[in-house]
C-alpha cells in the first residue's frame, strides 16, 4: 500500500465489512496542522491525510483502553512506526491478527526529523547518511566522567515530571508505572534533582532493546531534555552487542528477555 | 557527605548477592576467619536474576559510594538461567551508567561460588580500596543535597 488514496479505500472497506472497529490515522485541522484521528464511520475515511508533518507515532494509541474497546483496529503507519507495532507484537502486548497496518509510502526525508537521516526502514542505508544525534553522542563520549555526569544531571534537573515522555511512548505500557509505586517507593515523584535523575535513568533503562527511536519523547518534552541522545546511544549499543534492531522482526525475542551461554562477560570479575 | 578533615573516609559499599553461591561464599570466608574490609553491607537475594538495577540506583540514592553485585558462575545457577539473564541486564546497565557519567570503578560485578571464600574476601578488599581512593560519590550525593534544599 502506498498513497493516501489507497489507504482511504482500504480503510473504507475494512470499516464497511466490519473487519475492524476503528481506523487510527492522521487528520488535518483548519490550521493546516496534522493531528491523530479515530474513524469508526466508513463515510469519514476522506478525512485521512498524510503530509510532511505527520511525525506522530500513532502506535501509542493501540494500547489505550478507549481505543482497544473498539475491537480489532486498523492503524495508518509509516515504515518506522510499524517497528513500534511489531515491537508490541513481539512483547505479546497485541496479537498480529487483531491489528491491520495500513502502511504509507514515506520517502524517509518526507517528515524531516533527525531520525529520517538514518532511516532503518528504507533500504539500504548509504554511508554518507549521518544522524545529527550521533554528533551529540560523540561529544558526550569525549567528555571526562564527571563532566558527563554533570551534563546529564543538568538535563534531568529541568524535568518537571509531567511524564509526557511516558504518555507518548508506545512502549511505556505498564498499567502501574514504577514511579507511581509507593510501597516501597523506588523513585521519588517530586520534581527534584535526585528523583529526576533516577526517573530519567530508569525510563532509559526500561526502553533498552525496545525503543525504536521514533523521537516522540524528546519532541513531547516541554523542557527539551535530550532523551533522544540516550535512546539512540542505547539502541546503537544493543545493535553492536546483540545484533538486534528493535521492531524489525516481530518473531525475534527482545535482547534482554533472552541470553546466550557465551554472552560477553569482560566486565565481570 | 561532609567529614572532619582528621577523619578517615569510610566508604559505604552495598553488596547484592545471590543466596546460593556468593552468600554462602561470604559465609565461608567468615567461618574460615578471613579478615576483610568492614565497609561492605550485604543484602541476600534469591538469585542475580532477582537483582533489579533499581536496587543499585537506590543504594546510591541512599548514600552508597560503591556497589558489588555477585552471584553464581555461569552454568551454576540454582534456577538454571537467572544469572544468564542478569548478565545481559548488567552489561546494558554498565553501558548506560557509564554513558551518563557514573564512574564504573564504583560498581563491580562478580561471580563468586560457595567454595570461593577467598575470592569474596579479595573482591571486597579490592573494591573497598578502589572506592576509598576514589573518595565519596560526591557528584551523585550532591543531587540529594539539592533535593533536600528544595524539599526541607
Amino acid at each position: 500500500m502506498n498513497s493516501i488514496h489507497e489507504v482511504r479505500e482500504e480503510a473504507r472497506k475494512l470499516l464497511e465489512e466490519k473487519r475492524v472497529g476503528m481506523v487510527i490515522g492522521y487528520g488535518k485541522g483548519k490550521g493546516k496542522k496534522n493531528y491523530p484521528i479515530f474513524i469508526t464511520d466508513p463515510q469519514k475515511v476522506e478525512e485521512l491525510h498524510f503530509e510532511s508533518d505527520c511525525f506522530y507515532n500513532l502506535a501509542v494509541y493501540l494500547r489505550k483502553p478507549e481505543v482497544c474497546s473498539h475491537g480489532k483496529l486498523a492503524i495508518v503507519v509509516k515504515g518506522c512506526d510499524a517497528r513500534s507495532v511489531r515491537g508490541l507484537f513481539s512483547e505479546n502486548q497485541l496479537k498480529s491478527e487483531e491489528v491491520v497496518m495500513l502502511e504509507l509510502k514515506c520517502d524517509a526525508k518526507g517528515i524531516g526529523r533527525d531520525k529520517c537521516t538514518t532511516c532503518r526502514v528504507k533500504n539500504p542505508l548509504t554511508p554518507e547518511e549521518k544522524n545529527p544525534i550521533d554528533g551529540e553522542i560523540a561529544k558526550i563520549l569525549a567528555m571526562p566522567m564527571e563532566e558527563r555526569f554533570r551534563f546529564f544531571a543538568e538535563e534531568f534537573k529541568r524535568c518537571i515530571r509531567c511524564y509526557a515522555c511516558r504518555q507518548i511512548c508506545p512502549h511505556c505500557f505498564c498499567k502501574t508505572c514504577i514511579v507511581e509505586k509507593s510501597e516501597p517507593q523506588w523513585i521519588s515523584s517530586t520534581p527534584s534533582p535526585l528523583g529526576n535523575w533516577s526517573w530519567n535513568f530508569t525510563r532509559a533503562f526500561h526502553l533498552i532493546g525496545r525503543c525504536v527511536e521514533c523521537g516522540e519523547c524528546a519532541r513531547a518534552c516541554p523542557v527539551g531534555i535530550r532523551l533522544d541522545i540516550l535512546n539512540r546511544y542505547l539502541a546503537k549499543s544493543v545493535e553492536e552487542k546483540y545484533q538486534f534492531i528493535a521492531g524489525m522482526d516481530e518473531k525475534a525475542a527482545p535482547p534482554l528477555t533472552t541470553y546466550k551461554q557465551n554472552d560477553n562477560q569482560d566486565f565481570i570479575r | 557527605m561532609s567529614m572532619n578533615m582528621n577523619m578517615k573516609f569510610e566508604p559505604k559499599i552495598m553488596a547484592f548477592v545471590c543466596q546460593w553461591c556468593t552468600y554462602t561464599g561470604a559465609d565461608l570466608a567468615g567461618t574460615s576467619r578471613m579478615q576483610y574490609s568492614p565497609y561492605v553491607k550485604i543484602i541476600k537475594l534469591p538469585c542475580t536474576g532477582r537483582i533489579d538495577v533499581q536496587f543499585i540506583v537506590k543504594a546510591f540514592e541512599e548514600g552508597a559510594d560503591g556497589v558489588i553485585v555477585s552471584g553464581c558462575h555461569p552454568g551454576d545457577c540454582h534456577y538454571t538461567s537467572g544469572n544468564y539473564y542478569a548478565r545481559r541486564r548488567f552489561e546494558m546497565f554498565h553501558e548506560l551508567m557509564s554513558f551518563v557519567g557514573v564512574d564504573m570503578r564504583r560498581i563491580q560485578f562478580a561471580w563468586v561460588s560457595a567454595a570461593e571464600g577467598r575470592k569474596w574476601a579479595e573482591l571486597v578488599n579490592e573494591v573497598s580500596k578502589r572506592v576509598e581512593e576514589l573518595g565519596p560519590f560526591n557528584v551523585f550525593h550532591a543531587l540529594r543535597e539539592q533535593a533536600n534544599e528544595l524539599n526541607p
